[in-house]
């Protein structure tokens, strides 16, 4: 096994969606056939991608051809792990809802192969420009994924919308690289932090601009305060499958990235921050309640609340440059808890809604666990994971995160945060109580359990309960501590040789 | 000397602002999307004259790879215009309010 | 001293043609002043010893993107409410000698174009295009191979949205049976 093994992911990934592309031209395959193929390569990646998994390695593959530019270390094995789940669950949960008679082709898959192509580049990429190209192929690839269906206005507009501020902010990486290169004269991360080291004794202030710039970049992609406004609009018009990779892949390759080049190079300039992000989280905590309080329709309060989630994560980004190692594995573990549960939240609701075209209010679950006792249970273990309720991952995922923060020094933030939590109970808890307090169902035409989505599901929710309790009830069990010790692992081998 | 990196910065950040100013201020989605064109530009130039002025090629590498993005978005813009005039047979943004922050349906 | 008077001329056209981009009511008048505003900002490219970037701008950027965004405005009718008629028969006359002059010099400009000094002299043997070949083929082949793949994503887009479907097309047939 030499470099290849490092690249083999990436190289399923993305035959794989060429594969697909060319699949898709001819009439003979159906739908669910070039779904299969399309799980085919993604499942084939992900085996390829585990073989490392919390192995300690920084390898530049092929450093002769690729000059550095791609990296593999522990850091991107993890992350490409969930970006790959996430592909692979996106398609499972869909199963039933990319159907033909939603003008639903092969073509889909195989953006939607792309897109995670670009994201797990995002990952690996160790130099600006090919990460903005990595991140341009990813988005460009939702855009198509969200407008997919022409004959419906709302896609299209979500998509238009998400493609103008989507290039706007790709506008300022570039100015933000632009800025950075005439600092330092390179765009190599790991050289760039070198360039910035004071000992250089050299102006930085254009870097910090720069720097800055990518920052905006970054919240707006991961829809922190400022730049939140698109992600109601754009998540509400989405299908909701792709709204659910959306949630939950993209802004871990986001975070993933910011995260590599904060911690590799802006040791310095992240002092700078301080202030702002601290702005910046309090308000994307307040305001993101505050939308997820008005909603009325589901997806829309999914989607505010994932804003909240946002705000979550960058306390835990604050806190990094005191506490380290303890808070990159926080964000990561916590990725994994948001992930999971957004992932089984919205798969739930698109199965639950891809009988008709309902758009799904509160008002619709009144008395629904009278006619689906275990969707509405599995719907509950999601709900009381977002909230983080002990016993399900969500807890655990907030627990370190927030007592980070106070070990960190940011009470204020904490409080903040803990605020935001009991408050976002109101509106979680709101479903659930809506589903088992009322007599008289209203939802009446739910298909019944039966295929591959349902069972994909309540997988999650398994999940979802293991990584809340597994731990500390089962002995002898493979518990999350290995996820965090292997995440802990993974922010050591980005300051590897 | 006026002819420096300086003279360069500034015209390149004055040409990102009117770009700005273009995707903020009109409402034509053609025009919206010139006015990105036309910030890319702006970073091209940038990115140009910084790689003259540090002697360095790499920057022209990099203009070069954002003409190929440049020219990736253009496509998908032009085929979302397509689609959105198909169906609302005008190029005003503000017609596009299917989705608003009110519940629509 | 040439190339200072080329940086101010130059500028002052670019900041004047993408203000008209922003600023004209009429989309059909920005796209050309757009299109002008980068044959311009190429100008910049030569002077700062960029000429194949210079050369990529005007055949890529000038010439295929904005030739197709100009038929796809065409397309959409877009030029409806722009009146063709020449109201102001001075300025129109004035501004043809005048850009038939400008033609004249520019394409007299070798003659004289013998006496120029560059300020920055180009580095001895190796040629612009060669440099950028040798580097974009080494350190930055990642980069390109990815822009590569993103141009492909963007064709499948342009198929996946604009492609009418067989279906869908019959379905139109109808709707407009139907409306008859």
């Amino acid at each position: 096994m030499g470099d290849i093994s490092y690249l083999l992911p990436l190289l399923f990934v993305g035959v794989g969606a060429v594969v697909l592309m060319l699949l898709s031209y001819t009439k003979s395959l159906s739908i669910s056939s070039i779904a299969k193929i399309a799980l085919g390569f993604l499942v084939l990646a992900f085996i390829s991608n585990v073989y490392y998994f919390g192995e300690l390695h920084k390898v530049y593959p092929y450093e002769n051809v690729f000059f550095g530019m791609i990296v593999s270390d522990t850091y991107s094995v993890y992350f490409n792990s969930i970006l790959l789940v996430g592909a692979i669950a996106t398609i499972l949960i869909g199963w039933d809802y990319f159907r033909p008679d939603r003008r639903f082709t092969g073509e889909f898959f195989s953006l939607l192969l792309f897109s995670t192509f670009g994201m797990m580049l995002l990952v690996q990429s160790a130099e600006l420009l090919s990460a903005f190209i990595a991140l341009e192929i990813a988005s460009l690839s939702l855009y198509v994924m969200i407008g997919f269906q022409t004959d419906n206005i709302r896609r299209v507009e979500a998509s238009y919308r998400y493609l103008v501020l989507g290039s706007l902010s790709g506008v300022l990486f570039l100015f933000g690289t632009a800025l950075i290169y005439a600092s330092t004269k390179t765009t190599f991360l790991g050289n760039i932090g070198v360039e910035l080291l004071p000992q250089t004794g050299k102006d930085i202030s254009l870097a910090i601009g720069g720097a800055t710039l990518i920052l905006i970049t970054f919240l707006f992609k991961i829809s922190a305060f400022p730049f939140q406004n698109w992600t109601i609009d754009v998540y509400d018009g989405s299908p909701l499958p792709v709204s659910a990779y959306m949630a939950s892949t993209f802004k871990v390759a986001v975070f993933a990235f910011m995260l590599r080049f904060v911690a590799m190079d802006l040791g310095y300039i992240k002092d700078y921050w301080d202030g702002l992000l601290m702005g910046v989280i309090i308000l994307t905590l307040a305001y993101g309640t505050f939308l997820a309080l008005a909603q009325n329709n589901l997806k829309r309060m999914l989607a505010s609340s994932s804003i909240v989630h946002t705000g979550y994560l960058l306390i835990a980004f604050v806190s990094i440059d005191i506490i380290g190692e303890s808070a990159s594995s926080s964000i990561i573990y916590y990725l994994i808890a948001y992930f999971l549960s957004a992932m089984g939240a919205f798969g739930l609701i698109s199965y639950i809604s891809s009988s008709d075209k309902l758009r799904l209010t509160y008002e619709d679950f009144k008395g629904f666990s009278h006619v689906r006792p275990y969707m509405s249970a599995m719907l509950s273990i999601f709900m009381l994971s977002l909230a983080g309720l002990p016993g399900t991952i969500g807890f655990i995922g907030k627990f370190y995160i927030f007592s980070g923060a106070i070990e960190a020094g940011y009470t204020v933030l904490a409080t903040s945060a803990i605020l935001a939590t009991f408050i976002s109970i109101y509106y979680y808890f709101k479903l659930i109580a809506l589903m088992y307090f009322y007599p008289s169902p209203i939802l009446s035409n739910v298909p019944p359990l039966k295929g591959l989505p349902p069972i994909f599901i309540g997988f999650i929710a398994i999940a979802v309960l293991w990584g809340g309790i597994g731990n500390t009830f089962i002995a002898f069990f493979p518990s999350i501590d290995f996820l965090i010790d292997v995440a802990k692992l993974s922010h050591r081998s980005l300051f590897l040789q | 000397m006026s002819n420096s990196i300086t003279a360069y910065m500034f015209l390149a950040m004055l040409l990102l602002s009117i770009g700005f100013l273009g995707v903020i201020s009109r409402k034509n989605i053609f025009v919206i999307y010139m006015s990105i064109e036309l910030m890319l530009n702006a970073v091209n130039l940038m990115f140009v004259a910084l790689s003259r002025y540090n002697d360095l090629m790499s920057g022209q590498i990099i203009a070069m790879c954002i003409i190929a993005v440049a020219t990736a978005e253009a496509g998908i813009f032009l085929s979302l215009i397509v689609v959105l005039y198909r169906r609302k047979k005008s190029l005003d943004s503000d017609i596009f309010n299917t989705l608003s922050q009110k519940e629509a349906l | 001293m040439y190339e200072i008077i080329a940086f101010y001329t130059f500028s002052a056209l670019v900041i004047g043609l993408f203000g008209i981009v922003v600023l004209s009511k009429n989309a059909l008048y920005s796209m050309t002043a757009l299109a002008g505003g980068m044959v311009f900002i190429s100008g910049f490219f030569f002077i700062l010893d960029a000429e194949f970037l210079g050369v990529v701008q005007i055949v890529v950027y000038t010439g295929a993107i904005m030739a197709l965004y100009a038929f796809g405005m065409m397309f959409f009718d877009t030029t409806r409410d722009v009146k063709e008629d020449i109201r102001c028969k001075k300025i129109f006359y004035t501004l043809s000698i005048l850009s038939a002059v400008l033609v004249l010099i520019v394409l007299s400009a070798p003659i004289f174009s013998a006496n120029i000094e560059a300020i920055y002299p180009t580095l001895e043997g190796v040629g612009n295009v060669q440099t950028i070949g040798l580097l974009l083929f080494t350190k930055y082949l990642v980069a390109f191979e990815l822009a590569a793949i993103m141009l492909l994503v963007a064709m499948i887009a342009g198929i996946v949205l604009v492609g009418k479907k067989l279906d869908a097309q019959s379905d139109d047939l109808e709707v407009a049976k139907e409306l008859k």
